[in-house]
């Protein structure tokens, strides 16, 4: 009896808003600390799933929330989380900026400190209500203008977002950085030290809007914070509200001085429901018991809604109005877009890419391998903090998708490995989805070292994780300084093949400015940022089906072999058919009457030279001319031609009396097919 | 005090070993790399395809003259032990036409079944599983029976082998299943490095094959070679000689082939390789073609890979003991 007495004493609202502050930020730190990847990428299929809870925060922002259905006339599925705090919020006030919200109590945590400005009376003066307080909401109102036009430029102001975006990209790279240079502390550290561009400026103003405590308790909170805006409208109708008692006043004013929200609880003022965080300071501090909150107190002595009047919500939709425009009369979106915003995989088409993406940096954080950053004036000053591919940094894992996990927003939508098309040839149905790029590769021939300098490297070449790969080689006699003729194998990027993983520009030996590097042309989400009027067509029927040469049915799939993969069927042979421009290699191997059995090769090259040159450079002794493409011959147990860019080579294992006329009528049904 | 004790280096017994170091390293100088060609004219059936009987007992000439053995079982107890896994290394880049006969290597596998080699023990294997099976061989993985498997099924080891040029990932099959391998490559054409033999089959053990045909091969295909799992583990080359190819490889091209009709034997590589690259200089001179040297792609690695730094076997026909039978 005696110890539910002493705990129920102890268990005074303000201690539990205190516990649950604690435990809020702890979570908060921890689920961010989650979001970081520890792993490896084996490859194909596996997927790797981050925990689901990582984002709950920012899912859990009515802000975010009402942004997001602004500006795309869609709520995303996770942000109905947000209704966990909006519905409660209109029953019990900003319960949220008082309990729950980290920023929040990271800023009353430095609020409590003691400073010269802030003491004694200037401390009771600076927490009574201030009219620029209701700046707040002058800049709600300009950013959901700013939504309702199509951007989320509110995720800048958003504290969720603010708080993750600092957080992630500079608190915990630099305290990481800080363990792992602290002697035996260095066991502590993640063994991943992620540099991002920009962190120092997130941090410094991560630092400023803590700093500002020091001179005003919370002013974040009490004039910026458009989330705390939001509440305060919807704390209107709340039916928790302040009782004062002016008979037990000694105007101690204590009241006030360590009032959060500067919602003027003092006894002969108007309590402002809008402003107050619910943080029972107050209740706790006055030592007459002179104030209490209960539900359904009488409204004689509250201000209910927000310091709001017509004007300042008219001068905010308007500023919000106004700012697009000046935004995107820039370059940036609507002209010249920037060569190297390349987005992340699954990042939807740039304006809808604005729309969502609210600068969380959670895909930033989430990604293995540092390569994406908050963008500076890539994506024009609109886009300021959205993500961006910096390839010299790190590059995008085949198999990752943790980015798509991660966003709160569905900005990058949640796509699987699969979809993604990078980490293996697909097979099954849907085969023929074409892969995710995000821009595509380009040699700095002037910088290359086999380009350049005529010395060996294939450093490009072995990192390209496509398949086949979209780096190929060809060998090339090029001459050095000593004057020396030396043969070295060129790189080429074939941009069909090309998703701009930013592999080859990471992995460059030529340290500083890479001699390949990728921008965003030919990205999959830009249906007109593309350098190639037609991707990639799969390898078509050139090979003739059973029937089509009388006699001959097909005895297998056909197989196709791009160049940079020619040496898996032809390994030494291949080098030849490369030297002569080949890009392309479909086979298939056929059956005459059950007699003869025999393979097709066709061989598509760049040009009829290459065609050529293939041919010619083949004894012809022993071969008679055949009337087949463009030149032809026969020797009896196999035969070759050449038509425009293709090259054909029919060969049969066993020689018959037959075999000869047999393979000429299925060179034949060939010719015809590559007619078409 | 005595200075000459029983377990001392006295001035005798240094005089006495010196002669006998000398006397050793002349004998080794002196010793020759044999190399048994065993040809049988009448090797194929009416069709053309060789009469499987007549393989074997060509394969058993072979190894028999090889290691002077009077019968085929004695020759085959000096390759391999019970108890090894032996791994055969064939050759099916090119498809059916210019792979490593089935018939040959049905032949080896019954002679090593019975030397002592249960078929859970033995394995076939090449580069990929699709090679193999274009070859006509069936891919079997069970391991109760005779194995049949491409390296890309097998997988490859994580540790990078690496000598001189080379720096490779080896098949799993090489490293970790088999206990000793027997080369079974094919005598062919090839037109980048000029032949590929024995030491050139090895290409098939490493995952990276491709980037090693520059400059004719040379020195690369010498330093696969030299990769201390490969020396330590190849312990025969019988080359299938059954159909040679003189031109246009190392892709199948029948009007560039012939029925050569033989087998060549060899422990030394080198040796082996050196005289098939003059059996196809033979042919390629009869047909009024040009030699290697003359279009630029020579097998200068065969010379590479008996260099005093490497040592894997001789190119001087002054010291290989060619026997044709």
């Amino acid at each position: 009896m005696l110890n539910r007495s002493i705990v129920a004493s102890w268990l005074t609202l303000r201690r539990l808003r205190r516990l649950s502050q604690g435990l809020f930020l702890g979570l908060f730190v921890v689920l961010l600390c989650k979001t970081e990847y520890r792993g490896s990428f084996p490859g194909g299929e596996l997927e790797f799933r981050l925990p689901s809870a990582v984002r709950i925060f920012l899912e859990s922002d009515p802000f975010i929330a009402a942004v997001s259905a602004l500006s795309t006339r869609a709520l995303y599925r996770g942000l109905l989380w947000s209704l966990a705090i909006l519905i409660p919020t209109m029953f019990l006030g900003r319960f949220f900026c008082g309990w729950i919200c980290p920023l929040g109590t990271l800023n009353h945590l430095i609020g409590n400190i003691r400073s010269e400005k802030k003491s004694g009376r200037q401390r009771v003066d600076s927490n009574r209500y201030k009219r620029w307080q209701a700046f707040k909401y002058t800049l709600l109102f300009a950013l959901l203008a700013a939504a309702l036009l199509g951007s989320a430029l509110a995720g800048i102001f958003d504290p969720i977002a603010l708080a993750v975006r600092s957080f992630a990209l500079s608190i915990l790279p630099a305290w990481n950085y800080a363990l792992g240079h602290a002697g035996p502390l260095g066991a502590l550290a993640s063994l991943h030290q992620a540099h991002f561009r920009q962190g120092f400026l997130l941090g410094v103003i991560l630092i400023v809007i803590l700093a500002l405590n020091l001179r005003i308790t919370r002013f974040w909170c009490r004039a910026l914070c458009p989330l705390g805006a939001l509440l305060g409208l919807a704390a209107r109708w709340s039916i928790l509200g302040l009782e004062k008692h002016q008979d037990h006043c000694e105007d101690c004013n204590r009241c006030l001085l360590h009032c959060q929200g500067g919602d003027d609880p003092i006894p002969g003022a108007r309590w402002r429901k809008a402003e107050c965080h619910l943080c029972m300071n107050c209740v706790a501090d006055c030592p007459e018991g002179g104030i209490r909150f209960r539900f359904f107190p009488p409204a004689l002595n509250t201000v209910e809604g927000a310091d709001l009047k017509r004007r300042k919500v008219l001068a905010g939709l308007a500023a919000g109005a106004a700012a697009l425009p000046l935004l995107r009369a820039n370059t940036g979106l609507s002209a010249e877009p920037h060569e190297r915003l390349i987005r992340p995989p699954a990042a939807l088409a740039e304006k809808q890419f604005l729309a969502r993406c609210i600068r969380c940096g959670e895909c930033m954080q989430a990604c293995p391998n540092n390569a994406l950053h908050p963008a500076l004036s890539e994506a024009g000053w609109e886009g300021i903090w959205t993500p961006v591919l910096v390839s010299r940094v790190g590059y995008c894992q085949p198999s990752c998708t943790l980015c798509g996990q991660a966003c709160p927003t569905g900005a990058i939508w949640e796509f699987t490995s699969r979809e993604k098309g990078w980490a293996g040839a697909p097979s099954g149905p849907g085969a023929d989805a074409r892969p995710i790029r995000l821009g595509t590769a380009f040699y700095d021939r002037g910088r290359c070292l086999p380009w350049a300098m005529a010395t060996d490297c294939i450093v490009c070449e072995e990192w390209c994780p496509t398949s086949p790969k979209a780096v190929y080689l060809r060998p090339a006699e090029v001459t050095d300084a000593a004057g020396q003729v030396k043969q070295v194998r060129q790189p080429y990027i074939d941009p069909e093949r090309c998703v701009g993983c930013g592999a080859c520009e990471y992995a460059c030996p030529v340290r500083d400015r890479a001699a390949v590097y990728v921008t965003s042309v030919g990205e999959s989400r830009s249906q007109t940022n593309q350098i190639l009027l037609r991707r990639a067509a799969r390898p078509n029927s050139w090979l003739p089906e059973s029937g089509d040469a009388p006699g001959w049915t097909k005895a297998g799939e056909t197989r196709a072999f791009e160049a940079a993969d020619l040496w898996k069927y032809v390994d030494g042979d291949a080098e030849r058919y490369l030297r002569a421009g080949v890009r392309r290699t479909l086979t298939a191997s056929y059956r005459y009457r059950e007699m003869v059995e025999a393979v097709a090769d066709i061989h598509l090259m760049e040009s009829r030279e290459g065609a050529a040159s293939i041919f010619e450079s083949e004894p012809s002794a022993g071969s008679r001319p055949l009337a087949l493409g463009d030149a032809g011959r026969s020797y009896g147990q196999s035969l070759t031609f050449r038509r425009g860019r293709f090259f054909v080579r029919l060969l049969a294992y066993q020689d018959t009396p037959q075999t000869e006329p047999a393979l000429v009528s299925l060179g034949r049904a060939i010719e015809a097919r590559l007619s078409l | 005090m005595r200075t000459g004790s029983q377990d001392g280096i006295t001035r005798r017994r240094l005089l006495g070993g010196g002669a006998a170091g000398v006397f050793l390293a002349r004998a080794a100088a002196s010793e020759k790399s044999k190399v048994v060609v065993a040809r049988d004219a009448a090797l194929r059936a009416a069709g053309g395809s060789p009469d499987s009987s007549r393989v074997l007992k060509m394969l058993d000439r072979g190894m028999q003259s090889f290691y002077a053995c009077d019968s085929p079982l004695d020759a085959w107890k000096k390759v391999v032990r019970p108890g090894e896994v032996i791994g055969l290394k064939v050759n099916c880049l090119s498809g059916r036409g210019a792979a490593t006969s089935l018939v040959l290597v049905e032949a080896i596998c019954e002679r090593l079944q019975q030397a002592g080699i249960p078929q859970k023990d033995i394995v076939i294997w090449d580069r990929l599983n699709s090679d193999l099976e274009r070859a006509g061989y069936r891919v079997a993985s069970r391991t109760d029976r005779i194995r049949c498997v491409g390296n890309d099924a097998a997988g490859y080891d994580t540790d990078l082998a690496v000598y001189g040029s080379a720096g490779s990932l080896l098949s799993n099959t090489l490293v970790k299943t088999c206990d000793a391998v027997i080369n079974l490559p094919v005598l062919k054409d090839h037109g980048i490095v000029g032949v590929t033999l024995a030491l050139k089959n090895l290409f098939g053990a490493i995952h990276n094959p491709n980037k090693y045909h520059t400059n004719a091969g040379d020195p690369y295909i010498a330093d696969v070679n030299m990769f201390p799992v490969v020396r330590r583990k190849m312990r025969l080359t019988i080359c299938d000689a059954i159909t040679a190819q003189y031109e246009g490889g190392p892709s199948y091209m029948p009007q560039w082939s012939w029925p050569y009709n033989g087998l060549i034997v060899a422990r030394d590589p080198v040796a082996l390789d050196y005289t098939g690259w003059q059996i196809l200089e033979g042919k390629r001179a009869e047909k009024g073609m040009k030699p290697l040297r003359e279009l630029r792609r020579e097998p200068r690695y065969i010379a590479t890979a008996a260099d005093a730094r490497r040592g894997l076997g001789t190119n001087d026909p002054r010291l290989i003991d060619l026997v044709e039978v």
